[in-house]
């Protein structure tokens, strides 16, 4: 059993001070083993962050993060799964179905991870898995009018099956739904 | 060690983040560690 956490869009101290009191409750270190995050931490501070909670930490590079160390685009085995991530900016239009799929195929892996929207989405597209989780601050996004719900994804996997929860504030009260996706 | 992926509850509660002390997860994550403690003694 893996579990590996989904998460990005952070935009700290920019646009937001920092992540829900609520998440970070329930983000606590010996339980996660992977982090994949889609980018736009802006801070270090929550590189050290994401250090502290698991070892194993992957970071692509967002519009606003400064540091050039994080790479464009990443492809992490996890199991039998083959995951990439990318921030999402570069495919345009922004969260494109078609685009996405380009992507996904450019770097021939099972699930795709992007952000960029501040909107959790996930689907599966010809027998592969897209996600977003969104933005786990809620940070402001000029793509949607109202304010964005801050959300992350967990995934356990184990086999050949990805378990989804995603988390999702909804004013004081964190909302939980699973999706399994079967490779 | 219980499966918390077997049962089928409301995800609001049974997730693997979940704090509540009697959700399956918390009590795989302890047992886990329970496991853990006596792998080290053995």
């Amino acid at each position: 059993m893996v579990l590996v956490l989904l998460i990005g869009d952070l935009h700290i101290p920019h646009r937001i001070s920092d992540i829900p009191p609520k998440f970070k409750a329930l983000l606590v270190p010996n339980k996660i083993q992977h982090i994949i995050s889609t980018g736009n931490l802006c801070t270090k501070e929550i590189f050290d962050y994401f250090k502290n909670l698991a070892g194993d930490v992957h970071v692509v590079r967002g519009d606003f993060d400064e540091t050039v160390s994080y790479p464009e685009s990443k492809v992490i085995q996890v199991g039998q799964f083959k995951i990439g991530v990318c921030h999402g900016h570069q495919v345009i239009p922004w969260g494109d179905p078609e685009g996405l799929a380009q992507l996904q195929r450019q770097l021939d892996v099972d699930i795709l991870v992007t952000g960029h929207t501040h909107k959790f989405k996930a689907y599966e597209y010809e027998k592969k898995f897209i996600i977003n989780p969104g933005s786990a601050t809620g940070a402001y996004s000029p793509l949607i009018s109202s304010d964005p719900v801050p959300s992350f994804v967990v995934m356990d996997i184990q086999g050949s099956v990805a378990v989804t929860y995603v988390y999702e504030l909804h004013g004081e009260d964190v909302k939980v739904e699973k999706i399994t996706f079967e490779r | 060690l219980v499966d918390p992926r077997r049962q089928d509850l409301d995800p609001t509660f049974n997730h693997p983040l979940a704090l509540d002390s009697s959700s399956p997860w918390t009590k795989f994550f302890e047992n886990k560690e329970i496991e853990q403690t006596i792998r080290q003694d053995v």
